[in-house]
């Protein structure tokens, strides 16, 4: 009995008092919905964004194919400009005529290098003008990783190059430019 | 009352649990169950879709970059009309930009089709105007479509490209699947988590071709003048390089505009120069004449004597002029053009060895060059049912066998090659969507005869010209070439009436650097090949000299002395 008692009484002086276990329970209740609110806000943040890139990214695609219609027809245009009845009609127009035989003059340059072959006019690709949209979730975090990275060892670097400094006086030659 | 208050919260926060957990039981069934399949089908159809990608068609260039074929836009434009708000103000700005009356496009809103086609195919002017109206219920969907900046210009070596997106014909024809590049069907997203932004699409290859659009232009309008001033219903000219077998031009009138392909004359698609053939007449001489000399039995001054009729197998065979010319030398025979003479020579050679030569001229066979339906002509040799002994005689002169004018000015730039028989070429550079450049060489084919032959019968055929005073001469430039006047084979035997007119030439003689065919079909002014392409020639050359910028002989030659 007596050993009993002292138990009790050992259990009464260590027992947390109630209001305190009720606020520890509140706690982990308020802590967890702060967490899991957390990564909801975070993740519908990331949605969001993800969703915003992606309405970007159509919105884009369309407007690179109308860019590239309206490109393929300037080019069918210049080229209809530039066509051979057309210049010939238009030299003749504002006063030329077809060079005959007896009309050319030619001249010998000795050692002349030969003329350079003539290469075709090129088109710009779409790759030439923009890079490739390639972005994704993944990437981004490893991104965010590596830039992370590097800056925490930049930061490092330079403080133990400032400690070095500390301790080593700067001789003159190396403050020479 | 607190235990009546904690019963009631308990009840309701067993309905709260049931529900949740019915929800989630309904979710779990859904996401896993036995129709999740059919759910997820029926879902990728609401926001799956796919499209056929059709790369930009690779463009097609002259040897100088000119463009020849490219792609240009054209749109349709519809209306949804359940989608047309303002429908008084939809139809007055659509009035405006495309010339219909308000009254015609009122009608079509009251459409209950979903969908009513206004124009199709719409100019890009037009399209574009619609589009930066930007009106609701008003659809314009971009059309691509083949662009030939040079319209009917060498219409028949380019083809053209239908609405199924395919070639046909010519350079589109032959290299269709190249041009086209990889057409991918790919599976799209409506939604924005899903898109991709493509994987880019890999375009047709770029052609680069050996053809001069200048020299091109020329041979189209020298032939429409000579088709103007002879009367014959059709020509074919044919420029090309003797030293490396490049096509410089290829023209055949009447041409058709590869833009408007669907309302030409289908007949006109074939390319006359590679896809018919025809009996090339006195021209052959030139090969027969190549043939004896390489086997040693003649030389320049060799003479025969011509009776005006030789008979040969039964078949009686007379000069041009049914006269008899006495005793005439080889170049004499070129220059009067004696079928007696080129059948003594083919009865000379004897049949194996003039058969065997025309071969390795490439007779008989396709060139090989890239363009869709080139034909190999006809041939007949010694053993096949069609040969006789005859043919041994008439072959010798351009009778009973047939050509296409490419095989014919092909194996005449051998001549003018010291022998070489070069693969005739239209393709200079192929240019893949990566930018790798591949660039065709010169390829020979075969010697048909030796470069002393060639030489030789090039003298022979330039004194011929000379002794004659052909009008196809240039004056400043040293020329030879070949008159030929061909009958036409109908049923029974020949035209009476009617001829096939040829020339063929080339120069300068010393350097040979253009081989030019001429032929008119069916000319009227005169049936003879010296009255009516040999002239053509002449002019086509005397400009083309200046093209090619190759100055007269005496300017020439004195600078290539040391």
């Amino acid at each position: 009995m007596t050993h009993n008692h002292d138990d009790h009484w050992v259990q009464q002086a260590f027992r947390q008092a109630p209001w305190r276990m009720q606020t520890q329970a509140t706690s982990l209740v308020l802590a967890v919905v702060v967490l899991v609110a957390v990564i909801g806000a975070l993740y519908l943040a990331q949605a969001s964004r993800t969703a915003a890139a992606g309405r970007r990214l159509q919105q884009l695609e369309s407007q690179r194919q109308a860019l590239e219609q309206q490109n393929a027809q300037l080019r069918a245009e210049i080229a209809a400009l530039r066509s051979v009845p057309r210049l010939i009609a238009e030299a003749e127009r504002i006063g030329y005529h077809e060079a005959g035989a007896d009309e050319v003059e030619y001249l010998y340059v000795e050692n002349a290098p030969p003329a350079p072959l003539p290469t075709p006019a090129q088109p710009l690709t779409v790759e030439q003008v923009t890079p490739r949209y390639a972005e994704t979730l993944e990437g981004w975090l490893s991104e965010q990783l590596a830039a992370l990275s590097e800056q925490l060892g930049a930061f490092l670097r330079s403080t133990f190059s400032r400690m070095e400094e500390g301790e080593q006086e700067p001789t003159p030659s190396a403050a020479q430019p | 009352m607190r235990e009546t208050l904690n019963r009631r919260l308990s009840f309701i926060g067993l309905i709260l649990l049931t529900l949740t957990g019915l929800i989630a039981y309904r979710l779990v069934s859904l996401q896993f169950g036995i129709d999740t399949a059919y759910f997820a089908e029926t879902a990728a159809t609401e926001y799956r879709y796919q499209i056929t990608i059709r790369p930009p068609r690779g463009e097609i260039f002259d040897r100088n970059g000119v463009l020849l074929a490219t792609n240009a836009v054209e749109y349709e434009i519809g209306l949804s009309p359940v989608l047309i708000l303002d429908r008084e103000g939809t139809a007055r700005q659509l009035s405006e930009a495309m010339g219909i009356p308000v009254e015609e496009l009122l009608a079509d809103m009251s459409s209950p089709q979903p969908y009513v086609l206004l124009v199709r195919p719409a100019p890009a002017s037009m399209g574009q105007r619609v589009l930066g109206l930007d009106l609701s219920g008003v659809v314009v969907t971009p059309l691509s479509r083949r662009f030939y900046p040079h319209g009917s210009l060498a219409s028949h070596l380019l083809g053209f490209v239908a609405l199924d997106d395919t070639g046909y014909y010519g350079i589109e024809g032959y290299y269709d699947d190249l041009l086209q590049g990889a057409v991918e069907v790919s599976d799209e997203s409506r939604i924005p988590f899903e898109a991709t932004g493509g994987e880019g699409w890999r375009s047709g290859s770029d052609l680069v071709l050996t053809l001069d659009s200048g020299i091109q232009y020329l041979a189209e309008q020298t032939l429409a003048q000579a088709l103007q001033e002879t009367g014959a219903s059709s020509g074919t000219i044919i420029v090309m390089q003797p030293r490396t077998g490049e096509v410089l031009a290829m023209a055949s009138l009447p041409a058709f505009d590869p833009n408007r392909f669907a309302s030409e004359d289908g007949a006109l698609f074939d390319n006359p120069a590679i896809n018919l053939q025809y009996e090339p007449g006195s021209v052959m001489k030139v090969l027969t004449m190549a043939i004896a000399l390489d086997q040693g039995l003649v030389t320049p001054d060799t003479t025969y004597n011509d009776a005006g009729m030789i008979e040969i197998g039964g078949v009686e065979i007379y000069n041009w002029d049914r006269a008899a010319h006495g005793l005439v030398t080889m170049t004499d025979l070129l220059a009067q053009s004696l079928n007696v003479g080129a059948a003594t020579l083919s009865l000379q050679i004897g049949p194996t060895r003039f058969y065997q030569g025309l071969e390795a001229f490439g007779l008989g066979e396709r060139t090989g060059i890239d363009l869709q339906g080139e034909i190999g002509g006809t041939l007949q040799k010694p053993g096949d049912p069609d040969w006789f002994e005859s043919d041994l005689g008439t072959n010798a002169f351009g009778q009973g066998l047939a050509v296409t004018p490419l095989q014919m000015i092909t194996a005449i730039a051998a001549v003018a090659n010291d022998g070489l028989l070069m693969q005739p070429r239209i393709i200079a550079q192929r240019i893949d969507p990566d930018k790798t450049v591949t660039t065709f060489e010169p390829e020979v084919v075969g010697r048909p005869i030796s470069p002393q032959a060639a030489r030789t019968l090039t003298q022979m055929l330039s004194e011929a010209l000379a002794r004659e005073a052909s009008p196809a001469l240039v004056p400043g430039y040293s020329i030879a070439g070949k008159t030929g006047t061909a009958q036409i084979p109908i049923p029974g035997g020949y035209d009476p009436d009617q001829t096939i007119a040829s020339f063929v030439g080339y120069g300068p003689i010393d350097d040979p650097q253009f081989v030019v065919l001429v032929k008119l079909d069916r000319p009227t002014s005169s049936r003879w090949g010296s009255e009516t392409a040999a002239p053509v020639f002449g002019r086509m050359v005397a400009r083309l000299v200046v093209l090619l910028e190759i100055p007269p002989d005496a300017v020439r030659l004195a600078s290539a002395r040391p």
